[in-house]
């Protein structure tokens, strides 16, 4: 489970889609914070001012008596330049007056303290509209209502709250696009991934990676990749060929000589040629096992093969080696599992085993295995004479031999063999000197799945 | 000994025709499936060779066919196919042995002699192996050699068991190889050279009569002296 999100994590595209998502986010922070801002009370606040000071200027009028009042009420009405409301009530049941066409009444809200919302029409053929009001009680008893319209303020803080709602909408609206086309991207891109590590993992070039539609960059991607694919696997086909005709039409008439020159009378010429023929034989037989491992891929034969026993039985087939070169071999194991294949897993060590005897003189071999977590260590280390850093990475190929070893039999194959192997294996080879200092060590780490 | 060669490549056919004759066998010879399966089905042979790739009828199918018709003459299957999964194809489809092309005529001569002793029956599961004064006792797991003990590991206990086994005929470095240490693989060296010597000297005492010899270009045959 984590395996799989960690996949998805880790994509770029879906990085972006959470990026872009999370900027979305900040917009839709930023529109309901202009939401709770063009609310009803801050809107409202300049016009409140406004009825206060108004009102402040009545209350002002009414200490100089009844009929200042009236006098500044009617003048206020008629000469009206700051689109005040205004109303004047004598008692509950009297008839007022003003310019609100009647008293308010029926649907009437309390914006906040003292301040009130209704409906008024200025005479009754026009349309009604939304006002808000402070009404405050005389001196003489008397009520005196200061209001003023809002109708278009009113409009002006509905488009607000819509835009913000749209606003809002609109950004989650991208942010959940921005992560299902990241996800959607993610996705794809992994089953291309996946298509490849298979092909990589079973060796198998005849797979196609899916293509699902034609419209898209990644379709494209995916369709080159096949024709990649396509190419690659030609190639192989035609290595695979070569490599076929080499073993029918060179060591078949090789096979035949040496065969005629078994049957030639004794001589110790024939026995230098049988040699040599041996000796071509045994090149062509390691090039193309080589050649086989590398194209072929071949994990057919991969089973569960026990390390200790399997280093146990090469230890014991070269064990006459060294002893013939008064040289000690040691090995150190733990009993322990890996995935592989049995012969070519003892090619391998028999190479290096194989080696570490021919260039060693004095000292030993010693062959340790280690599990540590999840993957296992093999050391081959002699007290040889080493080779050189600039060296080492070269003696992986194949035909490369050290200089000074050129006098020694083998064919300068048989670590290209196990560079080979431990490539289809999926382990690294490193080659470092020996823990003095001296001799060489080379070190295998396999990963383990068992 | 009548021994019948199937194989398409005439000069393969003339190379093996002409090394058995020589060994004293005789050989019979089909150039394609069709004949080889005929012949395999009509006559009686101690051993028949086949190619695997044939003309007309596969060299399985003919394994196949005659194992079906309850013919039991052990089979040789030839194939230039060398992969581990090819070879365990053919053994599994009833082959007795699969050699891998090209061969040298001695690895050849070494498996049909080895194979065709192998289908004779010998009666009773022995317990006891004996070459000249080297007697070998399966069930206690020992042997000795002209009355005195020899100590042996596992290792060259298997390696003069298979030796013992089959007396009197050559057996080849490969054999040993997938008979004895029981893996398929190409040694850089001629370790089984070695390990050979080793034998010889633990079973070896002052004057005592040399029991292995090794064969020119072949391998090895236990052999007791004449």
């Amino acid at each position: 489970m984590t395996g799989t999100l960690s996949r998805y994590s880790r994509s770029s595209s879906l990085a972006l889609g959470a990026l872009l998502a999370g900027l979305m986010l900040l917009g839709v922070a930023f529109a309901a914070f202009f939401i709770v801002f063009a609310s009803e009370e801050n809107f409202l606040e300049e016009t409140d001012t406004a009825i206060l000071a108004e009102m402040r200027t009545a209350r002002t009028v009414s200490d100089g008596g009844h009929d200042a009042l009236d006098a500044w009420f009617e003048q206020s009405t008629a000469n009206n330049p700051l689109g005040f409301l205004y109303g004047l009530k004598r008692s509950e049941n009297m008839l007022p007056s003003g310019n609100i066409g009647g008293w308010p009444e029926g649907d009437i809200a309390v914006v906040k303290e003292g301040l009130i919302r209704f409906q008024y029409a200025a005479s009754p053929s026009d349309e009604h509209r939304a006002a808000v009001a402070r009404i405050m009680t005389l001196p003489d008893g008397r009520f005196l209502l200061v209001g003023r319209d809002v109708t278009s303020l009113n409009r002006a803080q509905w488009f607000a709250q819509t835009f913000g709602w749209i606003m809002i909408a609109l950004f989650v609206g991208f942010a959940v696009a921005c992560l299902i086309v990241g996800w959607y991207v993610a996705n794809r891109m992994n089953r291309i991934s996946d298509t490849a590590n298979r092909i990589i993992n079973t060796g198998n070039l005849s797979e196609r990676v899916q293509v699902d539609s034609s419209w898209d960059d990644l379709s494209k991607l995916s369709a080159v990749l096949n024709r990649l694919l396509g190419e690659l696997e030609t190639t192989m086909m035609g290595v695979k060929s070569v490599s076929d005709s080499i073993a029918h039409d060179l060591r078949t008439p090789l096979t035949r000589l040496r065969g005629d020159l078994d049957r030639l009378p004794e001589s110790e010429t024939r026995d230098q040629l049988l040699v040599e023929v041996d000796n071509i034989l045994g090149i062509f037989t390691s090039l193309l096992r080589i050649t086989s491992i590398e194209t072929e891929r071949r994990k057919s034969a991969f089973d569960d093969v026990q390390i200790g026993a399997l280093l146990a039985d090469v230890v014991e087939m070269y064990e006459p080696l060294a002893e013939e070169k008064s040289l000690s071999l040691r090995l150190t194991t733990a009993p322990c599992t890996l995935h592989g294949d049995r012969d070519l897993l003892f090619q391998l060590f028999s190479n290096l085993l194989d080696n570490a005897i021919k260039f060693t003189h004095e000292g030993g071999v010693t062959i340790e295995a280690t599990a540590t977590g999840g993957s296992l260590r093999i050391s081959v280390c002699d007290t040889g004479p080493g080779i050189s850093p600039a060296e080492r990475e070269k003696v992986l190929r194949r035909f490369y031999r050290v200089d000074k070893s050129r006098s020694q039999t083998g064919n300068g194959l048989g670590l290209a063999m196990v560079a080979a192997i431990a490539e289809l294996h999926v382990a690294t080879i490193e080659l470092a000197e020996g823990k003095d200092g001296s001799g060489l060590c080379c070190h295998l780490t396999f990963e383990r799945i068992a | 000994m009548r021994i019948l060669v199937i194989e398409d490549d005439t000069d393969v056919v003339g190379y093996i025709e002409k090394g058995l004759n020589e060994l004293g066998f005789t050989v019979d010879t089909a150039t394609d499936g069709k004949d080889g399966l005929f012949l395999a089905t009509t006559e009686t042979y101690d051993a028949i060779i086949t190619d695997r790739m044939l003309p007309g009828v596969e060299g399985l199918t003919i394994l196949n066919a005659l194992r079906a018709s309850d013919i039991q003459t052990p089979v040789l299957v030839l194939s230039a196919l060398s992969s581990v999964e090819e070879r365990v194809k053919g053994l599994k489809a009833g082959a007795d042995d699969y050699l891998i092309k090209p061969f040298a005529f001695e690895e050849l001569a070494a498996r049909l002699e080895v194979m065709i002793a192998r289908s004779k029956p010998t009666g009773a599961e022995q317990t006891k192996l004996q070459c000249f004064d080297l007697e070998m006792d399966l069930l206690a797991r020992k042997v000795i050699r002209s009355g005195r003990p020899i100590e042996l590991q596992t290792r060259e206990f298997k390696l003069l068991e298979y030796l013992l086994r089959h007396q009197g005929q050559v057996v080849t470095r490969t054999m040993l190889l997938e008979n004895v240490w029981d893996y398929n693989f190409d040694p850089q060296t001629n370790i089984i050279d070695v390990h050979i010597s080793r034998l010889r000297q633990k079973i070896s005492t002052n004057g005592s009569v040399q029991l292995i010899e090794t064969v020119r270009g072949a391998g090895y045959r236990m052999q007791a002296p004449s």
